[in-house]
């Protein structure tokens, strides 16, 4: 008797084993499957929520659960995913993810997953959309590479879409394989368009309270926090991060810690994916390396371009993306284009420091606004078109217009410590600010050292208008922040401190200014800290001089 | 050739119940009331785990094959039924304890050639499995118990499987399944996705949501026949648990 080996895991099948296939296996994809499906204690309390039965838990993540729902009135099964509660506590959250709900569910095409409703039942907030009764991208990668092709094709479809809702006037700025549901005839569907962009799916709390996300598929511009230069840009950048794991089986970074693949995100180039499967030929390789540029100008210029270029490759025809040898430099055979690039490159430039001397932000109830750039260098044919209930909105196609400036090191100090226990006011102070054009940008750590991690705050200061912007874990995405006018804010709040923002004030004195930020912080997050803060000097990189660093305790103790 | 593990059909009394019962105690008490079709389902999937453990006791072939058709045999007994009550557990501890029972009690040897309710028949391809693995199976340190729960995990198993075959074929698409089956376990360095993508004419990304699916519903299939043979087929925590157990003495 010819004896047989599992495939899956080597062992010896016995002459017993049912159709000849490893009974081990089988049994511990269905267990594994059981616990993953977190078997729930929630279902049967909650049978009946609303117009909606819950029959059954699809998926479970860090912002909340989806089940599996039949809407009662219409008679027909749906998805429905429930907000854990307290994700969104303030009104202001409940305001934003109903109107981003809304905006999503305004886009209609058949590789969208659509938005139904959105609302809450019994204090639980809830959105119901279509069912995909299928796995995600990550799923279907999990099973290796797929071919070129089918990578290619799979993507280009993807970005026809995402170009679709561009033209819409929403960006997704979540775009990941876990967030693309595959149906059974193959067809790619995205979610999570625009409506969960904060509250990232794969956020895990960890004892000290920290919560990040996953940066691996994020640009650049994002992953460092700066959600206002968020473009079309920035969504072709995830394309290319999906392109990447489609065609070698890996995400393009991915290290030990969260903050090392940010790191690696913002310093380092990725590995060449012909590197990692040698089926892969120059042309696609080109093409994803384009979207994966760290600066935005240098992708594609819309999802469309990328779209287009993923058909020319599978026609077989030659693409426009070129393989470049180097990191920094553009290869470029043709002497004319060399030149042509160049004055556009410089063209750009020009524009941008034009622009950067008035920055102009809007904190909209919709999609995030980004001005539209006076002079639009693409002849893309990008209707900015009008969702009905927002200020018009125009997608910004690749030039980072509007990031903002960022700051010459000065110094600055902040203590902490007036007040006590959970009550502490904490102190930023800088030279004066009247003298300054940019905005001063501080960036906050609170690290509790007996465990790995750590809160951020960033604190943006416009001197100029007596703006303040307050941000919260940017990782975690703009959620947690708040900006305005001194004296007209209320309270931002997370889950380690709050802070009471009609208290915070701004005090001008003949060298310097101080910012007073009174914060209370929560029990959960006792203990001794480490402070840290630096002003950045440019994306991504804190000047180190600029450095300080303080201990201070929270809690009773002190 | 078949072994008849009982007489021709007689036609029931009672009213027919479904072949599909939610649990086995219900095919039980579908069996009590005459209904053959169920009690040749519930004998069709257990007969394996409790012939081998007859064996492992000991018996001969003959012996064996003899005792199990009585042990099935006077379970349709409506008399033997009447005081059985679901909340006696584990419908696999349930049918052991009686096979003991049955082993341990004389008169009920004398009655075993009382042929009553449906025929089980057993094909001589079922048999020499059991035999071979008997043969290669269990090792001589595993008791009778152990090996019992040992092909009720692979009876369990095999019974899944064909069920998800069975949904395949009424679908029209057995040949789907049987080029998908191998994947079933898990990921492997076998055949790659792209050659089944390729004999089946379809693209692959088609082919590994395919197999997502059909694990998906082996799993759930597989969940659901855990569930028939528990007291309490709504616990979830207790299907992990047996799941697990079940794991354990494979």
């Amino acid at each position: 008797m010819k004896s047989l080996q599992c495939e899956t895991c080597g062992k010896v099948l016995a002459a017993d084993a049912p159709s000849g296939l490893c009974p081990i296996c089988l049994l511990r994809s269905a267990i594994e499957y059981g616990s993953s499906q977190a078997l729930a204690p929630f279902l049967p309390k909650l049978r009946y929520f609303g117009d909606y039965e819950l029959l059954a838990e699809i998926a479970r993540g860090g912002m909340g659960v989806v089940y599996r729902a039949k809407q009662v009135s219409l008679d027909r099964t749906v998805a429905l995913k429930m907000m854990r509660p307290g994700l969104l506590s303030t009104d202001l959250e409940i305001q934003r993810f109903l109107s981003e709900a809304r905006t999503a569910a305004s886009l209609r095409h058949p590789n969208i997953v659509a938005i139904h409703e959105a609302g809450e039942f019994d204090g639980l907030h809830y959105f119901s959309m279509d069912l995909v009764e299928g796995p995600s991208l990550a799923a279907v990668v999990r099973g290796g590479p797929l071919a070129p092709d089918e990578a290619a094709r799979c993507v280009q479809v993807l970005a026809e879409t995402v170009h679709y809702a561009h033209t819409q006037g929403i960006l997704h700025r979540d775009l990941k394989p876990s967030n693309v549901l595959v149906d059974a005839a193959g067809r790619p569907c995205i979610t999570d368009f625009g409506v969960a962009r904060r509250l990232d799916s794969d956020a895990t709390i960890t004892a000290s309270g920290t919560v990040m996300g996953t940066p691996a598929y994020m640009p650049p511009e994002q992953a460092s926090g700066q959600a206002g230069s968020i473009t079309a840009a920035s969504d072709v950048y995830a394309l290319g991060a999906i392109l990447y794991e489609l065609l070698t089986g890996q995400a393009p970074f991915r290290a030990g810690s969260q903050l090392e693949t940010v790191r690696m995100v913002l310093e380092t180039e990725p590995v060449r994916p012909g590197l990692l499967n040698p089926a892969i030929d120059a042309a696609i390789e080109a093409i994803c390396l384009r979207c994966l540029a760290k600066e935005p100008a240098k992708r594609f210029l819309s999802a469309a371009a990328l779209a287009d270029d993923l058909k020319r490759f599978l026609g077989g025809e030659p693409v426009q993306s070129r393989v470049q040898p180097s990191p920094s430099f553009l290869f470029i055979r043709r002497p004319w284009l060399r030149t042509a690039v160049c004055l556009v490159a410089i063209l750009m430039a020009w524009l941008l420091l034009r622009k950067s001397s008035s920055p102009k932000r809007e904190l909209s109830t919709g999609a995030e606004i980004v001005p539209a750039a006076k002079s639009s260098q693409q002849s893309e044919g990008i209707r900015p078109v009008e969702p009905p209930s927002h200020k018009k909105a125009e997608v910004k196609m690749a030039l980072p217009v509007v990031s903002p400036p960022k700051p010459e090191p000065i110094l600055a100090s902040v203590s902490p410590g007036r007040g006590f226990g959970y009550n502490q006011v904490f102190s930023f102070r800088y030279p004066a600010l009247q003298e300054l054009e940019a905005p001063v940008e501080l960036e906050v750590d609170f690290r509790d050292e007996a465990v790995a991690g750590a809160r951020h705050c960033d604190i943006l200061v416009e001197a100029s208008t007596g703006r303040v912007q307050l941000q919260f874990d940017p990782l975690r995405g703009p959620a947690l922040r708040v900006s305005g006018n001194l004296g007209t804010l209320s309270r931002i709040e997370n889950s380690i401190c709050g802070v009471d923002l009609s208290e915070v004030s701004l005090l001008r004195q003949a060298n310097t200014t101080e910012l007073l930020l009174p914060m209370t912080f929560k029990p959960s997050f006792d203990g001794e800290k480490k402070i840290e803060s630096w002003v950045w000097k440019k994306r991504g990189v804190p000047k180190s001089e600029t450095t300080l660093t303080g201990r201070w305790t929270v809690g009773p103790r002190q | 050739m078949a072994y008849n593990f009982g007489m021709s059909p007689q036609s029931s009394s009672g009213p027919v119940n479904p072949l599909f019962a939610s649990t086995q105690w219900s095919m039980i008490i579908a069996a009590r009331e005459g209904a053959d079709a169920a009690m040749a389902s519930l004998c069709a999937t257990y007969w394996r785990p409790l012939y081998v453990y007859v064996r492992r006791q000991g018996r001969s072939i003959d012996d064996a094959q003899d005792l199990t058709q009585g042990f099935f045999s006077h379970l349709l007994e409506k008399n033997s039924l009447r005081h059985v009550d679901p909340s006696l557990g584990r419908f696999r501890s349930f049918l052991l304890a009686s096979l003991r029972n049955f082993l341990a009690g004389e008169w009920r040897r004398q009655h075993a050639s009382r042929r009553s309710g449906g025929a089980l028949v057993i094909s001589l391809e079922d048999m020499t499995r059991a035999e071979n693995g008997i043969a290669a199976g269990g090792t001589d340190s595993q008791t009778p118990e152990q090996i019992y729960e040992r092909h009720w995990a692979l009876a369990l198993l095999e019974r899944t499987i064909t069920r998800l075959g069975t949904e395949f074929e009424s679908a029209g698409k057995r040949d789907i399944f049987e080029h998908l089956k191998p994947f079933l376990p898990g990921e492997h360095e076998g055949t790659p996705y792209s050659q089944v993508a390729a004999r089946l004419g379809i693209n692959e990304v088609t082919v590994r949501v395919a197999v997502h699916r059909m694990r998906a519903r082996f799993q759930d299939l597989l969940r659901d026949e855990v569930a028939r043979t528990l007291p309490d087929p709504d616990d979830s925590r207790a299907i992990m648990g047996e799941l697990r157990y079940l794991l354990s003495v494979l």
